[in-house]
């Protein structure tokens, strides 16, 4: 009787396990968020112009940086991802309202505005720096995004430094990192944002604060 | 009576305009819906000419000219896996069934289970309406909500019926060139390539499709008793029946040869294949005729950025010359004013002249300028002369039998050597004869450094010698042999989707590939992408047929 019930018991837990996890929240936000340090290997990149570029002097001055690693014919990750910048360049405004604790001072709010989005490609055969100037065209990328190509063992050393590693670029993840400039840490999110929660975590890198 | 009478003419005059208006879309004819709902499927522009408008992920606006509906679900429609994200079919036959992830097999016989518990990957089947709607709002019609990186498209009612129309006969029937138990794949040769090289790709060919029929008993008693993936796998085998097209004659007539052989038997794909010349006859063929091409054995494929169906290991003696121009530049950047500039030479009437456009349009692209042709007639040594007192940088695409000219002057030339540029498809071992091995001349290598593709290439020697196949040309063997095991993995993914553009979707979609092409250090391709191998060696000749300060792989 005793393992009749004891069936029973797990059977009814497997069954609201197995519902639960069939029904997605789809709509909610459902990025993970980390704080990270990690050191950028000092090698030159070519960005859509073909000027070599430090990748260390890019990504760890002092003006802030919003990193993504995408490539150019990818189906299905790198287009939302791309799409988040292109908005975040038309939407973020440094206005002072808001929740309380996200409220940028002028000072914040001028290093802000100075903010950088670098986008480095995982498929460095293809996407040579003409194959990016012709993407950033279609997303309508402004001054402040740069688009990052190189050798493939370079491109896999600024991978494996932000722990983002793939042997194929079918096989990457959605990751966003966030770097407020200086000496600051780094902000990891895996998983897919909105626009809104992209500007919320920039501004809380820019503050110090945690965003949610 | 006359009532009867007035009836049918209601009826026949009702029947005659519902055939007139059947198909009609706002206006629109069934043929102009297909064009107007391809562009918009693949390309993201509306019927106006307007780029699509939607909205992914809540607040994330984006249009046409950002991605279309092909760039996640692909050009047949069938969909796409990608890292954690799943893009579902959206063909025609898989939208208007039931769906399920699941195998038919594997599901329990048992009572019906509850909505609640059903899997999010399960739905009924999709009407025009319930389509319209997923579209526009993103819910299914089991009520399921789809993932918001899926764009909620901002269409007007019209727009909407033509895209709702072009998936519903998106990929609905399978491609010519399967039935129920034969896929038939063609290979293409013509006269006056190497009867040897010719050879041994027509023997690999037939030993993989020997390979793929032993395995057939085993695998039709699985799918028809098997416990599992009966459906999915199993009942997705296929015999091989490889048929030739040999090409004779000159090359304007190999078009009506083609029709003639494709009218005959129809196939799912060409496999390798092996012309004399340019592939550009049977590349042109296959866009014509929607065939897939699988990696025929050429160094002059037809360099494009919009072709679709025949896909290239590389683009050939055009990528040999690319990559030493771009090294070139990348070294030593803007040559000095006064002597400096570059020149190509080539044979007159050669086809190395694709060599030349390789430098031309790599020059253009990075300096916007040209890079002039001399053309080579004959065996003038003045010519040579000349060339190296008036240019810094000399790039000779030269085949084997041209070189001699050139060698005997470099043998008595004392003065300072341009920078000289050779390809090793185009000049082979001639390129390794003690004139070139000195300081200064270069060579575009396509292939894997030796050291390494011997180490390679070994697996399939082995497999040659195990189905007694002897060949002095095992690069030929190991694409061949490359192709057949491509084949494998890509049918076993396409599942029982045989179309033929879905066939090219999962090729784009492979994982890169290191190994198993012994030939080439790295293969890759993408949506859209049609040569697989983009890079090269540039090194420096050395005595024995040896390679000398080879260069990183050269793709920038």
């Amino acid at each position: 009787m005793k393992r009749l019930v004891r069936f029973a018991r797990w059977s009814f837990l497997l069954a609201v396990a197995v519902a639960l996890s069939n029904h997605p929240s789809y709509g909610a936000s459902s990025y993970k968020r980390q704080v990270a340090q990690y050191r950028v290997p000092q090698l030159k990149l070519v960005n859509q112009k073909g000027e070599e570029v430090e990748i260390n002097g890019l990504l760890e001055g002092p003006r802030p940086v919003i990193l993504q690693f995408v490539y150019c014919t990818c189906t299905t990750i790198c287009p939302v991802l791309s799409a988040v910048f292109s908005n975040f360049q038309r939407k973020f405004a440094c206005e002072k309202t808001g929740p309380h604790d996200l409220a940028l001072d002028e000072r914040e709010c001028e290093l802000a505005k100075r903010y950088r989005l670098v986008s480095v490609t995982i498929d460095p055969e293809h996407d040579r720096p003409e194959v990016l100037a012709a993407y950033l065209a279609r997303y309508r990328a402004g001054p402040h995004w740069e688009f990052l190509t190189g050798s493939r063992r370079s491109v896999d050393a600024v991978m494996r430094a932000f722990d983002a590693y793939v042997p194929d670029k079918m096989s990457h993840y959605p990751l966003t990192f966030i770097h407020a400039g200086g000496k600051a840490p780094w902000i990891r999110l895996f998983g897919f944002m909105s626009t809104a929660d992209l500007v919320r975590e920039y501004k809380a890198a820019i503050k110090g604060v945690k965003a949610k | 009576m006359s009532w009867i009478r007035l009836s049918l003419i209601f009826l026949l005059l009702c029947l005659y305009h519902s055939v007139g208006m059947c198909g009609m879309v706002c206006g629109h004819a069934p043929e102009e819906i297909e064009r107007l709902g391809e562009r918009m499927y693949r390309e993201g522009i509306l019927p106006d000419g307007s780029p699509m408008k939607a909205v992914i992920q809540g607040d994330i606006e984006v249009d046409g000219t950002m991605f279309s509906c092909a760039s996640c679900h692909l050009r047949s429609g069938l969909g796409t896996l990608e890292g954690t994200v799943v893009s579902r079919p959206v063909n025609g036959a898989k939208l208007y069934r039931p769906y399920s992830l699941a195998s038919p097999e594997v599901k329990p016989k048992w009572r019906r289970v509850p909505g609640w518990m059903q899997w999010t990957t399960e739905r009924p089947a999709y009407d025009d309406d319930s389509l319209a709607m997923a579209i526009w709002t993103g819910i299914d019609p089991a009520g399921h909500r789809l993932n918001p990186v899926m764009p909620r498209y901002n269409l007007d009612d019209c727009d909407m019926e033509i895209l709702v129309q072009y998936l519903k006969h998106l990929n609905v029937d399978y491609s010519p060139g399967v039935n129920a138990t034969t896929m038939i794949l063609a290979t293409v040769f013509s006269d006056g390539v190497d009867k040897e090289k010719l050879d041994t790709m027509l023997k690999v060919l037939e030993a993989i499709v020997h390979d793929r029929n032993t395995q057939g008993r085993q695998q039709e008693a699985r799918a028809k008793g098997g416990p599992f993936f009966r459906q999915r796998r199993y009942s997705a085998y296929r015999r091989f029946r490889l048929v030739k097209w040999h090409l004779t004659g000159p090359r304007e007539k190999w078009e009506q040869q083609l029709e003639r052989y494709y009218a005959q038997d129809k196939p799912f794909a060409l496999v390798a294949g092996m012309v004399k010349g340019t592939w550009e006859p049977v590349h042109r063929f296959c866009e014509k005729n929607r065939l897939p091409a699988i990696l025929p054995i050429t160094d002059l494929p037809v360099i494009s950025k919009r072709d679709w169906y025949t896909l290239y290991f590389s683009k050939g003696i055009y990528q040999e010359a690319a990559a030493a121009a771009r090294w070139e530049i990348r070294k030593h950047g803007q040559p000095e004013h006064g002597k400096g500039r570059e020149v190509q030479v080539v044979f007159k009437g050669s086809s190395a002249i694709a060599a030349a456009k390789g430098v031309d349009d790599t020059y253009q692209l990075l300096l916007h300028r040209e890079v002039p042709v001399l053309y080579l007639e004959q065996g003038d040594q003045s010519f040579w002369r000349h060339v190296f007192e008036s240019y810094d940088v000399v790039f000779v695409w030269l085949e084997q039998q041209d070189m001699e000219t050139l060698a005997k002057v470099m043998e008595t030339w004392h003065g300072p050597l341009p920078r000289l540029y050779l390809s090793y498809t185009l000049s082979g071992d001639a390129a390794f004869d003690s004139p070139f091995t000195r300081e200064g001349v270069r060579i575009a290598y396509p292939y894997r450094l030796p050291a390494k593709e011997r180490i390679y290439i070994a697996p399939v020697v082995n497999w040659l010698k195990v189905r007694k196949i002897s060949t002095s040309y095992p690069r030929v063997a190991a694409k061949v042999y490359y192709i057949g095991w491509l084949l494998t993995g890509v049918l076993r993914m396409m599942s029982t989707d045989f179309y033929r553009d879905y066939l090219l979707d999962v090729i784009d979609m492979m994982n890169d590939e290191v190994y198993a092409l012994a030939v080439y250090p790295r293969m890759s391709f993408g949506p859209g992408q049609r040569y697989g191998v983009k890079g090269c060696y540039v090194c420096r000749p050395a005595p024995g047929g040896k390679l000398a300060d080879c260069s990183q792989w050269v793709i920038h």
